[in-house]
């Protein structure tokens, strides 16, 4: 019987999506036996022309790693989309947005300018920036649009689970696979991964105290973390009470406060904004000066807050630019 | 789903219109009078008066009002406004969860009194001329709290024992009563119909008793009880009639056990109890509110420096000669630093010692400074007499009080002649103001506003009784005099009689639940219940039912949403807010208890506001998650507002600091998320403030 076959591909990420396929270490052996990888850009020589050539629906699954942020990249995925029975973000770009999603707080242009013109080693005296089409005495050449907007994968496809995670670990990696060869997978459009938050298996909530009161709020970098305590015991920011677990709880075993790659649980659809709700809870000041200085403290809000969902919240950028 | 128009008397008609697939729409005359059979799953929009109104009608209804008369009727706006917010309520309500019918059986009819006062007496004795078992539990070795404790009752100076001994000869006069003395409350579970309250009874030292008095000759201890002074083993006329022993003071020197008649113990343990209830009165009656705190008086401070209570007793005992007094009134009263409130009953307290002491030492000079004073109803005679009898009324407040010379001297301006004075005294009177019994209204969940239970408040609301079952009677309920405490005590047995009328009563106040598939056991929600009625039992988050209070702070708290208040779910007052809010409208997220009535005032008072203001009812402010505002801006909403009861008069305790934490947050979000961070504001509202509403929506309007 031929093999189920398998795409992997990437749009805007970091690579480390790629990293943990390479992570599974000898499981990849299984992984090769059971299916056969039809795309899978950074490791084997497909093209595009390849994939368009395939008939539709022949793809069992496609795993897109990535926020889609150009016009190439959303040309891919809806290519994939229509070759493959199921599309699975994976990791927290394609899922969330991810890091490369806190674009948007800016749009083209500013990011442009950034990095065309007014970075230190750069120099563009003449303003040149990236054309989706330059004429050369040797022919027209072309680039993909580069979007205002960093989009998930969600926004911009239709998707069947999501594999959650900055980059998703092995063992969820491998549960995946499972679960689509043997076909035991739960009702579409979910998050392949336990449904409560992190706080459940980690090991630090059993010293958080019966009343969280904090009265002010302290960064990591400026405290060393008792090992043992809750990081919001402590005053440090953790999302781990908003975001969903499963991931092994790496970074707090590392003795690092979770950023919440994993998304938000299910109810929730606005990670950001949730947890805000919850953090000014467990704020202890009565005093409205007091609290607009503890609402102050916290540098770069957006970056801590939606570190990885910015494109998946409610607003998903900055507006009115 | 039905929605239940009202035209109020063919004033508003509604063209049909289709509101979607199993909606229908019926439109009635005049809902507030009619009965309606609306089974207890049931969901219905109920459009007509305000919910203020409308809700105590509906009590067993998943219900969203929509409120046609006050806001879109009176304000004349136009009649495709009620039809969005009709629609809107629909699209609420389809996502809503519904509110559970929670019976409650009235598994104890009998009833547990807090305070052997002249309130807590009465209770006890109306509630035994019902035929009902009554348990009283007083803090103190005997009955008649502060009446016992005075010399003579205002106006006419009618000795304090021509009032409380028949009360406490006719409760004593039904045998359905127990009384435990030296008794306190140590905690209470449980719901209406079915409390039990754990006491802890001091040890008394004297176990049996024949009323010789011997052991108080022997003693060596005196005491100065408030101004009289007593041995260490006293006895007071009221109840029960044993000598008892003040262990604070008492040295234990055993000179009392060698002559006592019946049986002493000094070394005699406490007691501790449970008793079960249907209903619970709280009749704790007065605290003194502590004069020292007003440190420019001296008060422990300067010899001579009393409160009242000391100088009635100290006067009527003979310790006390005085021949130049100054009453200090409202000594931490209506002060920013001390109590705000007027405690209405120390105007007469003092008048009534001013009488006392004119009668007994005819030379005596008294003065009586004042800012205001505040002899309503008859008690103005009795400043006439005072007045006729050459006592001296000051109006000022004095500044300070010190000592010159052996002598006294307050310093204070007279407002009357415009002069500064310092008046040499040998007696100064402090005549204080009353607080509440916050401790135990807290241990009871009583919804407190400025500090008193609520219902003090809303009487008007004509719904006497407290949350689930707890009634308060006499001073507990506000400082009161005699004839106001006991007037007080009856509405609270009538109240308990009417609850006990039934055998169970029925109550859809919405709770918060807990989804155990979603819920992490983060904590989050546990310290950010105003009623400690979350807990961890067995590993799992536990919400005690007869506890909540429906505020939805921790529902709002959940980073999951697994506790989600029922009828105001995340993903309900989302489809609300999207069905509702468009292009460059302002939403309104005001608190039910505050800034809600202002929007109803603004419609009596014909205060105009901008039609595009979308106005939706929160169960406090402290309720509003962050998302909502989002759901909001992202619909185009130009602006959003939380209103919210001013800072201390939140009746969740602390919901609109929590709503302050997340505006402050939420703003500097907006800010960086090219919003203008000005477009989400929490304001302090009152009920009666539609002027302040209206002007914060315009503002925002431009």
């Amino acid at each position: 019987m031929a093999k189920p076959l398998v795409a992997f591909y990437w749009c805007a990420s970091c690579g480390g999506c790629e990293e943990a396929v390479v992570d599974l270490a000898e499981d990849i052996l299984k992984v090769v036996d059971a299916v056969d990888i039809r795309l899978w850009p950074v490791a084997m020589d497909f093209k595009r022309a390849d994939v368009e050539a395939m008939e539709d629906k022949s793809i069992a699954v496609s795993f897109i790693n990535g926020a889609v942020r150009t016009e190439e990249q959303e040309e891919m995925v809806k290519l994939l989309r229509k070759k493959s029975q199921l599309v699975i973000p994976f990791g927290a770009c394609a899922h969330l947005g991810g890091i490369p999603g806190l674009a948007n707080i800016a749009n083209k242009k500013e990011i442009f300018e950034t990095a065309y013109k007014l970075t230190r080693s750069t120099q563009n005296p003449k303003g040149i920036y990236p054309q989706t089409t330059t004429d050369t005495p040797y022919g027209k050449l072309t680039l993909p649009e580069f979007f205002d907007t960093v989009k998930t994968l969600d926004q911009t496809i239709e998707v069947d689970y999501y594999l959650p995670g900055c980059a998703p670990p092995p063992e969820l990696i491998m549960q995946a696979v499972t679960a689509i060869l043997e076909g035991k997978l739960p009702p579409k459009g979910s998050v392949l991964t336990v449904d409560k938050a992190l706080c459940e298996t980690c090991e630090r909530n059993k010293s958080k105290p019966d009343t969280l009161a904090i009265k002010d709020i302290k960064r990591i970098s400026h405290v060393i973390a008792d090992p043992e305590k809750c990081f919001l015991a402590e005053g440090i920011i953790c999302l781990g009470p908003a975001t969903r677990g499963g991931c092994g709880e790496r970074c707090i075993n590392a003795n690092m406060p979770c950023r919440g790659c994993f998304g938000p649980t299910k109810e929730v659809k606005d990670m950001g904004a949730k947890f805000l709700s919850s953090l000014a809870s467990i704020i202890d000041v009565d005093d409205e000066k007091e609290i607009e200085k503890i609402a102050e403290s916290v540098i770069d809000p957006i970056g801590l807050f939606y570190m990885y969902s910015l494109p998946s919240s409610i607003l998903k950028r900055k507006q009115g630019v | 789903m039905r929605v239940l128009v009202c035209t109020c008397k063919g004033k508003i008609q509604l063209p049909k219109k289709d509101l979607g697939p199993n909606v229908i729409l019926e439109q009635h005359d005049d809902l507030c009078k009619k009965k309606f059979q609306i089974k207890p799953d049931e969901k219905v929009v109920i459009a007509g008066c305000s919910p203020t109104v409308m809700e105590g009608l509906f009590p067993h209804a998943t219900a969203e009002y929509v409120n046609l008369h006050e806001h879109v009727v009176l304000p004349g706006h136009g009649i495709e406004k009620a039809w969005d917010l009709i629609t809107a309520a629909v699209a609420k309500l389809e996502h809503v969860t519904p509110v559970t019918t929670r019976v409650f059986p009235i598994k104890h009819k009998e009833v547990i009194v807090i305070g052997g006062g002249i309130a807590g007496i009465e209770v006890t004795s109306q509630l035994a001329r019902n035929g009902i078992t009554v348990t009283m539990i007083e803090q103190k070795p005997f009955l008649g709290g502060t009446v016992a404790q005075l010399d003579r009752l205002y106006p006419e100076g009618t000795p304090y024992g021509h009032t409380l001994m028949p009360q406490i000869g006719n409760m004593l006069q039904n045998d359905t009563s127990r009384i435990y003395t030296n008794a306190e409350v140590t905690g209470v579970t449980g719901t209406v119909g079915n409390y039990t309250v754990s006491l802890h009874t001091h040890p008394r030292g004297v176990i049996e008793c024949t009323n010789c008095g011997k052991c108080a000759d022997v003693c060596p201890v005196e005491v100065d009880d408030a101004g009289k002074m007593r041995k260490a083993i006293y006895y007071e006329p009221t109840y029960p009639d044993i000598y008892a022993i003040d262990f604070d003071t008492c040295t234990r020197c055993g000179e009392c056990v060698k002559v006592c008649e019946g049986k002493i113990s000094l070394d005699e343990k406490g007691i501790d109890k449970e008793i079960q209830a249907g209903a619970i009165v709280v009749a704790t009656g007065l605290a003194w509110y502590d004069v020292a705190r007003v440190e420019e008086y001296g008060y422990k401070r300067l010899d001579g420096v009393m409160t009242t209570l000391e100088f009635e007793r100290a006067v009527t005992s003979g310790r006390l000669n005085p021949k130049k007094i100054v009453f200090i009134y409202c000594a931490g009263s209506r002060d920013s630093k001390h109590l705000l409130y007027c405690s209405k009953i120390c105007c007469f307290l003092g008048l009534k010692e001013a009488k006392l002491v004119v009668d007994r030492f005819p030379d005596v000079q008294v003065y009586i400074a004042a800012m205001d004073m505040r002899s309503s109803g008859t008690f103005e005679y009795l400043y006439n007499t005072l007045r006729e009898r050459g006592v001296s009324f000051i109006k000022g407040k004095p500044s300070e009080v010190f000592q010159r010379n052996g002598n006294l001297v307050v310093r204070t301006e007279d407002l009357y002649t415009n002069e500064l004075l310092e008046i040499e005294a040998d007696t100064v009177v402090l005549s204080s103001g009353f607080t509440p019994d916050t401790q135990t209204f807290n241990k009871l969940g009583v919804r407190l506003e400025h500090d008193f239970p609520i219902l003090f408040e809303n009487a008007s609301l004509g719904n006497m009784e407290l949350p689930r079952g707890i009634f308060t009677a006499g001073a507990a309920t506000f400082p009161a005099g005699v004839r106001d405490a006991l007037i007080d005590a009856r509405k609270a047995a009538f109240s308990v009689v009417n609850l006990f009328h039934q055998d169970k009563i029925e109550m859809q106040q919405p709770n918060a639940v807990v989804n155990e598939d979603l819920c992490s056991v983060c904590r989050m929600c546990i310290g950010t219940c105003p009623y400690g009625a979350i807990s961890i039992v067995e590993d799992k988050i536990h919400v005690d039912e007869t506890l909540c209070m429906g505020c939805g702070i921790c529902a709002i708290t959940c980073p999951s949403y697994a506790s989600q208040l029922e009828g105001f779910n995340p993903a309900a007052l989302s489809s609300h807010i999207r069905a509702l809010v468009r292009q460059g409208d302002i939403l309104a997220l005001l608190c039910k208890w505050s800034a809600y009535n202002a929007t109803d005032r603004a419609a009596y008072d014909r205060v105009a506001y901008p039609q595009n203001v979308r106005i939706i009812r929160v169960p406090c402010s402290g309720a509003v998650d962050i998302s909502h505002v989002m759901d909001a801006l992202q619909n185009g909403a130009k602006g959003v507002l939380i209103g919210g009861c001013y800072p201390n008069a939140c009746h969740y305790a602390r919901g609109n600091f929590r709503a302050k934490a997340r505006e402050q947050i939420l703003r500097i979000n907006l800010d960086l998320l090219g919003f203008n961070k000005n477009s989400v504001r929490l304001e302090w509202i009152g009920k009666d403030e539609a002027r302040k509403f209206a002007s914060i929506v315009k503002e925002m309007n431009k």
